[in-house]
């Protein structure tokens, strides 16, 4: 489904990833993992399109398709989705209106007739139960005010409404307490399928206990350093990271 | 006299030789006002740019490329014709009392007055003057100084018709009053009309009552508009103004909107400058009681190379009065925009709030935008706020929305729309806030031409 190799791309000059290797099958579940500044949002942030990311090297396919010509909404048609670490707020535009409009864009590119008002609220009552997500919380403006695990809870309610192929969570789970961490992980896993695939970034192993992973890496220095199976993640909890470094 | 005055000269003389047709039906009183006026406009002329108030709006440069103008001193021949056949306000979610002026006249067709509600009188100016002589004494050219105002000036040397409203003392109206302005150029007319419309609005004790302006050009050639409406809101009185301006690309107008607050009265006005070649809005506010509370608000949409200034003054005469204003905008293409925001606090205006924000969003490079808080503050105890910002689309709210599946257009579109609901959602009556609602979004999106009729009975 995804193929990354020899990766480089940079943020304002300063190159970030450096050469990464990597490759999803359908179906499965890849953690990323490492200290902080290792390049595991830039590599969200490279697979949703955002614009302050430049490639300098290095191809992507997504489903054959060569993911970097594509625009955001792009990708999103044909089925990226990145739960964002720090979901944006924006006053004025309600969750209803936001979505639908998510929806029948999907729709249209899909070449489906848009949805009634009326299918489109019992789409959104079905998904809203994936996350426990409340009507009152939908009603609001897009993300705004709502608490951290609010946000987040949120982000897989789009998650839901949309039906990814492949979901990126970027540490999701951080600022999360232990239930609303259970409530997120079990959304996950009730959208989890053998067709979809899930590449969850994390620095801890906490999340993985909720989402089993099928493969889990280690990115250092934009580079992924070492793979395994889901002991890999216990190994880095107890071990840290520094042993991994040279 | 000063070479720039030559174009000063033509408006004195068109004064001077057609003061009798002017000052037909006038007493001593309004005679001599309008020489005092024509004297002080002559004295200052037409403000140029090293006028602080108008450093970054050129209306020299507006008037020059006017040429000589006309002054509608009779009312023009379509005003026979029943307004409504002109001008149809049908829009059946929104119930008003309207009247409608044509390049400033009244129109005879329909009675110089109506009463509505527990005697309420609306109509036409010209004859206020001598069916209302003592309201007039007391309130007309009262808020609107003719000194170093010269657009004031040129105004009331000229006056001759618009509308008048007279609410008594609890003054309640089911529906809002909606006074419309026109602006049209006869057949077969070469030159330019120089339009003056005047508005006199004097609101009693304890009264509730809601204002919608709107200004529009009827034809699509060029039009000239200087516009003054004084507004008088007694004790204890609410009073909301919504003003809608959709003037066509070609159309100037300078629009003088003066409110004076009594004690314990609260005014919210609304300013949505939608369309217009180039647009200066003055509102001067004076708090002239305890608890007087006034709200401003205002949303420019300007692309193409449209020009719009709001600039605005808030006078805190007396303790405990509160202001609280905030004005938005969005500047597209090569548009410009100037916000001007002066705060006077007096002397003895202890205790007093005062708030303001001025927030633009500049769609492209091409763009300028002028913002200018001016706080002046002679008494210790207040707290007064003031922040603007300039700046483009959010590349963050951009990307989270397109990484939905939101394209680009669309997404720019809501965000847009998002900007401006802060403004609209401050309009009390629910069908006029869904309405320009509807017209904001139909404007951001490209769709929304200057209508030949009122924004409010735009074609859908």
């Amino acid at each position: 489904m995804l193929k990354i190799q020899n990766l480089h791309a940079s943020i304002n000059g300063n190159e970030i990833l450096k050469g990464l290797n990597f490759s999803v099958k359908a179906g499965e579940v890849h953690a990323i993992m490492g200290p902080n500044g290792s390049g595991k949002s830039t590599l969200a942030s490279v697979l949703a399109g955002r614009e302050i990311v430049e490639v300098t090297q290095g191809s992507i396919l997504y489903k054959g398709i060569n993911l970097l010509e594509l625009s955001p909404e792009n990708r999103s048609w044909e089925g990226i989705f990145l739960a964002f670490q720090y979901p944006v707020e924006i006053p004025g535009v309600s969750i209803n209106n936001f979505l639908r409009t998510a929806v029948n864009e999907h729709r249209q590119y899909k070449k489906l007739e848009p949805l009634s008002a009326a299918d489109f609220m019992k789409m959104m009552n079905e998904k809203k139960k994936v996350v426990d997500i409340t009507s009152q919380l939908t009603s609001r403006s897009v993300n705004e005010g709502f608490s951290g695990g609010e946000k987040k809870r949120n982000e897989i309610f789009q998650m839901a409404m949309l039906e990814p192929e492949l979901a990126i969570l970027d540490e999701t789970d951080s600022g999360l307490d232990i239930d609303a961490l259970r409530v997120v992980a079990n959304g996950v896993n009730k959208l989890k399928n053998k067709h979809n695939s899930f590449i969850v970034i994390t620095h801890y192993q906490r999340l993985l206990d909720f989402i089993v992973p099928d493969f889990v890496h280690v990115l250092y220095k934009g580079q992924i350093v070492k793979s395994g199976g889901k002991e890999l993640a216990l190994e880095l909890e107890e071990k840290g990271y520094d042993w991994l470094k040279n | 006299m000063k070479e720039h005055l030559t174009l000063e000269k033509n408006f004195i003389n068109d004064f001077q030789q057609n003061f009798s047709i002017i000052s037909k039906d006038d007493n001593d009183n309004l005679k001599k006002l309008r020489n005092e006026a024509i004297h002080n406009f002559e004295k200052s002329g037409f403000p140029n740019r090293n006028n602080e108030l108008w450093r970054f709006t050129d209306v020299l440069k507006i008037l020059h490329n006017s040429g000589r103008m006309v002054h509608p001193f009779s009312p023009p021949a379509d005003i026979n014709t029943p307004v409504q056949e002109i001008f149809k306000c049908d829009v059946n979610q929104l119930d008003t009392y309207d009247v409608a002026t044509i390049n400033g006249w009244f129109p005879n067709t329909i009675p110089q007055f109506q009463k509505v509600n527990q005697n309420c009188v609306i109509g036409s100016l010209k004859h206020a003057f001598s069916l209302f002589p003592e309201i007039i004494d007391k309130h007309f050219s009262k808020y609107a100084p003719i000194k170093d105002n010269p657009f004031i000036a040129l105004n009331t040397s000229f006056v001759n018709d618009g509308i008048f409203a007279y609410f008594p003392d609890n003054a309640r109206l089911e529906k809002p009053l909606q006074l419309v302005s026109l602006a049209s150029q006869p057949e077969h007319s070469l030159m330019q009309q120089f339009i003056q419309p005047r508005n006199l609005i004097v609101v009693g004790k304890n009264a509730n009552i809601n204002l919608v302006i709107c200004d529009h050009t009827l034809s699509p050639d060029s039009s000239f508009s200087n516009v003054v409406t004084e507004v008088f809101v007694d004790e204890n009185s609410k009073v909301e103004i919504t003003r809608l301006q959709n003037l066509n690309n070609k159309g100037t107008m300078v629009s003088s909107l003066f409110i004076h607050q009594e004690k314990n009265s609260k005014l919210t006005t609304n300013t949505i400058t939608l369309n217009g070649g180039f647009t200066r809005n003055n509102l001067h506010i004076v708090l002239n009681g305890e608890f007087a509370e006034a709200n401003i608000y205002g949303l420019y949409l300007m692309d193409r190379n449209q020009h719009v200034d709001n600039s605005t003054f808030i006078d805190h005469v007396c303790p405990e009065t509160n202001s609280n204003e905030l004005f938005k905008g969005i500047l597209d293409e090569q548009a410009s925009g100037v916000f001007r925001g002066r705060i006077l606090v007096r002397k003895d205006a202890q205790k007093i709030n005062s708030y303001q924000k001025n927030n633009t969003l500049l769609l492209t490079d091409e763009t300028k935008m002028n913002t200018m808080p001016q706080l002046e503050i002679y008494a210790d105890d207040v707290k007064c706020s003031h922040g603007a910002t300039v700046g483009y689309l959010g590349a963050n709210e951009l990307f989270y929305l397109r990484s939905r599946g939101i394209c680009e257009r669309e997404a720019r579109i809501m965000l847009m729309n998002s900007f401006a609901k802060e403004i609209i959602d401050k309009i009390s009556i629910p069908a006029l806030h869904d309405r320009i609602t509807y017209l904001v979004s139909k404007r951001l999106r490209g769709e929304l031409s200057y209508c030949a009729s009122c924004v409010l009975n735009c074609r859908d």
